[in-house]
């Protein structure tokens, strides 16, 4: 224990050359080159250890590569930079055989794709069409400018036509608010609940719970959240578990419908409408230099200011608010069983608390607008099925039944293997793997148990994407029971229903197409009884560049 | 005169409550420098870039997310950081500060209390660390011994 992985660190850091800290890891793997072959094994792979590349880059203080790596603020991800380098030159020096670099390398090419993705995935989630709100807000208020300017210019018009034109403004506003707030598959609305309500800030806080359960019981199986497992693991106050985890879902809840939901009238309803009557009374008033931009960028412009001012408000009272109630819950919980509380059950609550304060910081960056576009590299199907897992169910993601297969058509051949996705299908395809792998986990009725099979297959004509997922046998005649409204709810594009249908996870997938492609995707639902499984397929038809 | 205080700890409410001892010493002329770091890989940095007086040290963190396979926390990761200072010849002095009461890994077994992790620390760091206190957020009584603590090795500096 006195000579453990920290001492190994102070005795690399004690051979390297301060005035030369960016040659740290040659240096060292030159001077292994001299050493008996057993050595120089055991220390070229200790020191090619990633916790070992990072900690003997953050003991430079001062010094170039500390400096790159905070002032970057990608840590990990230059770890992963300077741990390739590392490999390579350990190659060079053949301090290990080319095979074991190469699998290396790979392995931190895609640790490094996944860091860059979860970068991105500490920012805003509020995915927001802005190009379509602006043609939105265009065609609402094209058939008043005409008017607007006749009015203008007009003189010897009984009232006053300034108020007459500040009326005006109000009611287009109206008329724009409403669609952009709620009317349309572009809304502000839709965007928070696609993005933030449904299936992604509950799920965050009970993976606090999971991870906290996973690692204090050491599960071998997958962590259930019942009456016989929590009085196994925790002997008997376990089930007072039960109740905290209750009482932080439903705090989330609530805060996700109050906070994170536009109320008709509300506060941001009514910012937003005075905003935008703002914006187009400004413009419609005479003698007003026009500025450069368009209206309806400026309207969107107006928007997005009052969108952001919410969502701040919004991340302020999860951390004042929803975070204190939380806390405090941990801590009647704590004080409740002290007399009679077994060692996993403190260790569970720990675990909780840091789980929780994390689950809190994350959440607070998710809920910001994400800046679309920007800075997308191309990704695999795997990476998004991680992200997602890992954003909402499991930190240790991995020991979920979840399988990938990707397919995609050479000449007349499908061959199996992973690819790179066009970038610009990112939104698209997190939408659907969220969708589908959400509706797997809840309706199955095995909940983190189920084992789902996700594919992509793109050919020349089309691409299809299919998720099946196992069924609990209770649960089948449940399923059972709704498969002709689920069928109808799948195939619903047009009508009422359609039209009615908001929340589901098909009419997502559909806006999610048709602003990603401007194609609808067709469903096919399928039920097998032997074994139980459920099978949703979706097919986009047409030539698409999605493989790059 | 200026104590400088290193907490190293990666839960924001435990860190929290463990600065919050420091504003409550009337018995003592010093002034508290105190700074915080949530990680091991970046408390490195932190005792690399200038000497403290006192460091209070968490013993288990958590393990860097990403492979999907790791185990969420590490029993005994704050003895990495007595390892390295150790071997470096710091004299920096440590306090254990820990809410948990087992610390068995699979690489060392058998510290099931708080009273042999105590003896372990003890006979391998002689140099650095001082005391070990059991944190419990539901109760205040741990304050106290945190700031007894402190207060022992304020008087021997």
């Amino acid at each position: 224990m006195a000579t453990g992985k920290g001492a190994l660190i102070g005795d690399f850091a004690s051979l390297i050359n301060p005035k030369r800290p960016a040659d740290a890891i040659r240096t060292l793997l030159s001077k292994f080159r001299a050493l008996p072959p057993r050595a120089r094994e055991a220390l070229t792979s200790a020191l090619l250890e990633r916790s070992t590349i990072e900690r003997i880059a953050s003991a430079q203080p001062k010094k170039k590569l500390w400096k790159e790596m905070h002032h970057l603020n990608m840590g990990s991800g230059r770890v992963c930079m300077v741990r390739i380098e590392a490999l390579y030159v350990a190659r060079e020096k053949k301090l290990i055989s080319s095979d074991h670099a190469y699998t290396l390398v790979n392995q931190e090419v895609d640790q490094l794709r996944i860091e860059y993705f979860q970068g991105q995935m500490r920012t805003g989630r509020v995915r927001i069409p802005w190009d379509s709100i602006e043609q939105t807000t265009k065609t609402l208020v094209d058939p008043y400018l005409s008017h607007v300017k006749l009015l203008r210019f007009a003189s010897g018009l009984p009232g006053d036509v300034s108020s007459f034109l500040s009326d005006l403004a109000r009611y287009v506003a109206n008329e724009i608010a409403g669609h952009i707030l709620y009317g349309s598959q572009i809304s502000i609305d839709q965007a928070l609940s696609n993005n933030l309500r449904h299936g992604i800030v509950r799920p965050r806080f009970l993976r606090a719970f999971d991870d906290a359960l996973q690692t204090t019981a050491q599960l071998k199986s997958l962590p259930a959240w019942d009456a016989p497992t929590l009085l196994n693991t925790f002997g008997q106050k376990g089930e007072e578990l039960l109740t905290l985890r209750d009482y932080v879902s439903d705090a989330i809840n609530n805060f996700v419908d109050t906070q994170l939901t536009i109320m008709v009238d509300g506060p941001l309803d009514t910012a937003f409408r005075d905003a935008i009557t703002n914006t187009l009374a400004q413009y419609f008033q005479p003698k007003v230099r026009r500025q450069r931009t368009t209206l309806e960028h400026s309207v969107a412009a107006a928007a997005r200011s009052q969108i952001e001012r919410h969502l701040t408000a919004a991340g302020n009272y999860l951390m004042a608010n929803v975070k204190s109630a939380v806390t405090d819950a941990v801590r009647r919980t704590r004080a409740g069983l002290r007399d009679s509380i077994s060692p996993p059950l403190a260790l569970f609550l720990d675990y909780l608390d840091t789980n929780l304060d994390q689950a809190f910081d994350e959440v607070q960056k998710w809920i910001g607008i994400a800046e679309s576009g920007r800075d997308l590299i191309p990704f695999r199907l795997s990476d998004i099925v991680q992200l997602h897992l890992l954003s909402t169910s499991l930190a240790a993601w991995n020991k979920l039944r979840v399988k990938i297969l990707t397919f995609y058509q050479q000449d007349s051949n499908m061959i199996e293997r992973e690819f790179l996705i066009n970038e610009k299908y990112i939104g698209l395809f997190q939408e659907v793997v969220h969708n589908l792998l959400s509706n797997a986990f809840k309706h199955s009725g095995e909940k983190l148990e189920t084992r789902v099979v996700i594919s992509l297959t793109v050919t020349e004509k089309n691409f299809i994407i299919s998720c099946s997922n196992s069924v609990k046998d209770h649960k089948f005649e449940e399923v059972s029971r709704q498969y002709g409204t689920i069928v109808k709810l799948a195939k619903s594009r047009l009508g009422k229903r359609a039209r009615d249908d908001k929340l589901s996870g098909f009419q997502k997938i559909r806006q999610a197409c048709s602003l990603a492609l401007h194609r609808q995707p067709i469903f096919n639902i399928q039920l097998f009884p032997k074994p139980r499984r459920f099978v949703i397929e979706l097919t986009v038809r047409g030539k698409m560049e999605i493989i790059i | 005169m200026m104590f400088s205080v290193l907490i190293v700890e990666d839960n924001a409410t435990k860190c929290a409550e463990i600065r919050n001892c420091f504003k409550i010493f009337p018995q003592l002329s010093q002034t508290f420098l105190i700074e915080s770091t949530h990680s091991i890989a970046s408390a490195y940095r932190v005792l690399e870039g200038k000497p403290w007086d006192l460091i209070i040290l968490d013993m288990t963190f958590q393990a860097p997310l990403g492979s999907g396979n790791e185990i969420a926390k590490e029993a005994l990761a704050g003895i990495e950081l007595l390892q390295y200072m150790s071997k470096r010849r710091m004299k920096t002095p440590v306090i254990v500060a820990t809410q948990h009461s087992s610390f068995s890994s699979t690489d060392m077994p058998g510290i099931d209390s708080i009273e042999k992790l105590h003896a372990v620390l003890s006979r391998l760091f002689p140099g650095n660390y001082r005391k070990i206190v059991q944190v419990d957020l539901a109760e205040k009584a741990w304050k106290g011994r945190l700031q007894t603590a402190v207060m022992e090795v304020l008087n021997d500096a």
